[in-house]
């Protein structure tokens, strides 16, 4: 069974069309990459996923289970886990409170059990500080625990978002633009730990990307996105070659 | 007949809301900040008219000359003072430093003049008595409904006839792609608050002949109530501002007449509520979506 | 016994808590805090809760709202009627007017939070403005409630033990609450409301849950102060007083609780020394808050809690003297 089936998925922001008939289908650790020029309509993708908009038609279901009409935060229950195109932190909390608000779904305390300190809060923050450093620790990052998550240089704000991401336990994880303002070096590590990702954690991973490098190092697959309508899928082989992808990258024959 | 009595002193108020609704909405769609004190704006302009005729016996021409144009620098150096330099901080601090203006201004003119009620002159004692459709209507009604509309004109071959007008919906409109075609933001946002807070005392003028009795509190209620209109408007659309401030004369004074005066007021917030709660963007506005 | 590091400092803030009311207890009881400032003891507590409970909902969640003081209405007028009407004995009916107080208040508060708490920013601080008033002008208007004369001859039940247990109590569910991960989930809407919600957190859900918590120990106080006060009318309730509590809160920090209680002190003592500024009250208030944002935003510990750490900063920056901090009020859970 496909881990994410997307079918017909369109959506109308006042009279224009922002997408029409996206189909995407996602199987269980795959990495995926959605590509296409700027404005092409991949972020709504996320968004319409994500149910930060609602689709004018078509379906979204994950692992069978229909998604359209959620709640983002029911969302992240269901499996589906995101980061931003301009990176959005807790900025003045610390670096493991950021984790933490990951894992909140993941513990399991009431309100008066916190509040009244019972046993089931103190095991639960432990349990809960221990996965987060464990997290950390995959990231090099165990020594900025407690470092406000602001402070943090570009890089490092990247991979606390994702983190936090992974932190929701997802079955897939929505990468916006995770190479943005990256060099080389930093691309080529990033796509190591997207690879780490998705083995360790055995999910799948779908990402907008522009960095050509990234997306064809990495991506299984890709889907070509333009005007808000899919172009061409296949593997970057076949899409390296597509006309019409060509096309739209460089606006001519 | 007392239909059109209501109606017709709606009108009146209306007028009035419309004139002070104009200052909420045009900064609010420059800068995108409700001007808390531009209610006390207004008062001031009230105490500023007072002064001008009793003090100075300026005739009422004069007066409203020398009001319009104190509270239009009032208006400016507010701007500059508190709020321009936190254009960039979060937006709870200029709501803060803005409930700050509106206390402050309060604040000042109970201590320069007094927290007492001062009685207003009555400059038009002497103005004729109109007679339309069976009913006596005074100079005042009729003046301000007309003064109202002339003004209202005014602004609007302003905004779009004129480069300053122009400047204005852009910035309005796109402040970064304003900066970019040359416009100075800084000149256009000063303008923008010194044409509304004429506006408004001008409003306050009018108010003031129509109750002739001023106090430090005086531009709340009025205030609040053009605030509303401005929203049920559509918040920062000039024309939604216009048509607001007249629906909720009218709405206001009907409520006065047929059910009771303190009704009035709850329907003045009953409307705020339904339009926050079911159309925020009001009758004019459109659904913007935060992007994401 | 050993204790860890967390037991140990719930201890030492225990025995703080303790230690400070026997203090203030006996200053009292022997007559060298006289009446008129024990009153103002009892005002400054009161205010603390109100400040605290207030930063909930503005600091912590982030949301400006301007009808706190409706809530206090409530409860002051629901635990004034209980004392007045239940026909119990003032002793018993005092506790259960206070926890009624804040029980009303915090029905309130869930009543206008749905609604308001779907708006944002400048719209939410006008509608919880406009919520206030009219709360203010209902209650003047019905029967029950004394109408426009409000209620009188309350019960003077509030003394130092109530008034003490309440503020500790209220600033120690903060304190835990916010050390928690529903706090924390409180404080990431303040941060970023769209994170949050893609972080798996219910905004709607914490949102009305701050709001309503801060309604509840509002409408506590309010009590409080109806049976202080032995008078109350919904005027001394409006606008203004929503005011006095936000610049507390603004002054003391937007998300520090020992600002709060620090401000809250500072704002209620201050007026009292300086009674003969106290017309130019509002007026010093509006230029605090104005020359607050403007300069010094975060207020006086903006989101710090005073802790050793910080008490140990300030004794250094002093002049490099070597003091040892007091322990404040601040768990490290």
């Amino acid at each position: 069974m496909a881990l994410l089936k997307v079918d017909n998925l369109g959506i109308t922001f006042g009279g224009l069309r922002a997408l029409d008939d996206v189909r995407i289908e996602i199987h269980p650790n795959e990495i995926i990459g959605l590509i296409g020029p700027n404005g092409a309509g991949k972020t709504t993708v996320f968004n319409l996923l994500t149910s930060v908009y609602a689709p004018s038609a078509g379906s979204i279901e994950l692992e069978g289970i229909s998604i359209v009409g959620k709640k983002s935060f029911e969302i992240i229950k269901h499996g589906i886990a995101r980061t931003f195109q301009n990176i959005r932190l807790f900025k003045d909390i610390s670096v493991i409170d950021n984790i933490r608000i990951g894992y909140h779904n993941n513990a399991n305390y009431s309100i008066l059990a916190g509040i009244l300190r019972l046993p089931s809060f103190w095991s639960e923050e432990k349990r809960m500080t221990e996965a987060a450093m464990q997290l950390l620790k995959m990231f090099n990052m165990e020594h900025l625990a407690e470092h406000r998550a602001g402070s943090l240089p570009y890089g490092q704000q990247r991979k606390l978002e994702i983190c936090r991401a992974l932190a929701t336990q997802p079955k897939l994880l929505l990468l916006d633009e995770p190479a943005a303002g990256m060099n080389p070096t930093e691309t080529r590590e990033l796509m190591e730990t997207i690879r780490f990702i998705r083995d360790h954690f055995q999910i799948s991973v779908l990402l907008i990307e522009h960095d050509m490098s990234l997306v064809m190092g990495l991506c299984e697959r890709l889907i070509v996105l333009d005007y808000g309508v899919i172009i061409a899928t296949g593997t970057p082989e076949e899409i390296k070659k597509n006309p019409k992808v060509i096309g739209a990258y460089l606006g001519g024959e | 007949m007392t239909f059109l009595t209501y109606f017709l002193n709606g009108l009146q108020a209306g007028s009035i809301y419309a004139l002070i609704a104009l200052g909420y909405t045009m900064v609010y769609g420059i800068v995108k900040l409700i001007n808390f004190a531009h209610g006390d704006v207004m008062m001031v302009g009230a105490y500023v008219a007072l002064f001008s005729l009793t003090s100075f016996n300026l005739p009422l021409w004069a007066t409203v000359l020398v009001t319009m144009l104190f509270t239009a620098v009032l208006g400016v150096v507010i701007e500059r003072f508190a709020y321009k330099p936190l254009r960039k901080s979060a937006r709870i601090s200029a709501l803060i430093t803005a409930i700050g203006v509106s206390l402050l201004l309060q604040n000042l003119v109970m201590l320069i003049f007094s927290p007492n009620p001062l009685p207003f002159p009555d400059p038009l004692k002497a103005a004729p008595v109109f007679e339309i459709g069976g009913l006596k209507v005074s100079t005042l009604t009729v003046g301000t409904i007309v003064a109202a509309f002339i003004l209202m004109a005014i602004l609007t071959l302003f905004i779009t006839k004129t480069r300053m007008g122009k400047a204005m919906r852009a910035v309005s409109e796109d402040t970064g792609a304003a900066i970019l075609m040359g416009i100075n933001v800084n000149t256009t946002i000063s303008v923008t608050f010194a044409i509304g807070s004429a506006l408004a005392s001008f409003a306050a003028i009018l108010y003031v002949l129509a109750y002739p009795q001023i106090q430090p509190y005086m531009g709340s209620m009025p205030g609040l109530k053009a605030f509303v209109a401005a929203v049920l408007g559509g918040i920062g659309i000039i024309p939604g501002a216009m048509v607001g401030g007249m629906v909720l004369g009218i709405a206001e004074s009907l409520t006065k007449g047929y059910i009771s005066s303190q009704f009035s007021d709850a329907v003045v917030f009953g409307i705020l509520i339904l339009v926050l709660l079911f159309k925020p963007s009001g009758l004019f506005g459109r659904n913007v979506r935060e992007k994401v | 016994m050993k204790l860890s590091k967390i037991q140990r400092s719930y201890l030492y803030n225990a025995l703080a808590v303790v230690g400070v009311f026997i203090v203030l207890y006996v200053l009292q009881l022997t007559g060298l805090i006289g009446r008129y400032y024990q009153g103002i003891l009892l005002t400054l507590l009161i205010n603390i809760v109100l400040t605290v409970s207030l930063n909930l909902a503005t600091g912590f969640l982030g949301q400006l709202t301007l009808g706190h003081a409706g809530f206090v209405s409530v409860g002051a007028y629901t635990a004034a009627l209980i004392s007045l009407r239940s026909g119990l004995p003032e002793a018993v009916a005092f506790p259960i007017a206070l926890v009624s107080g804040g029980v009303v208040a915090a029905v309130f508060g869930i009543m206008i939070g749905i609604p308001a708490l779907r708006l944002r920013g400048d719209y939410l601080a006008i509608i919880t403005l406009g919520f206030g008033e009219i709360i203010r002008v209902v209650i003047l208007n019905l029967k029950f409630t004394g109408g426009a004369s409000g209620l009188n001859g309350i019960p003077i039940m509030t003394n130092f033990p109530y008034a003490y247990s309440i503020a500790v109590l209220t600033i120690t569910v903060m304190f835990l609450l916010i050390r928690s991960r529903h706090g924390r989930a409180i404080i990431s809407i303040r941060e970023d409301e769209i994170a949050a919600e893609s972080s798996g957190i219910n905004t709607t859900y914490y949102k009305l849950l701050a709001f309503t918590i801060a309604a509840f120990f509002a409408g506590v106080a309010g009590g409080l102060q109806a049976h202080m006060l032995f008078v109350i009318d919904a005027n001394k309730f409006g606008f203004i007083y929503s005011v006095d509590i936000m610049v507390m809160v603004v002054l003391g920090g937007m998300g520090s609780i020992t600002g709060s209680i620090l401000a809250a002190s500072i704002l209620t003592i201050l007026p009292e020394l300086l009674r003969d500024l106290a017309q130019y009250r509002m007026l010093i208030y509006s230029i605090l808050l104005i020359v607050l944002m403007l300069y010094r935003p975060a207020g006086l510990l903006g989101r710090h809690e005073l802790s050793q750490k910080i008490l140990g900063q300030w004794a250094g920056r002093l002049g490099g003297k070597k003091r040892t901090p007091t322990t404040p009020d601040s768990p490290e859970a």
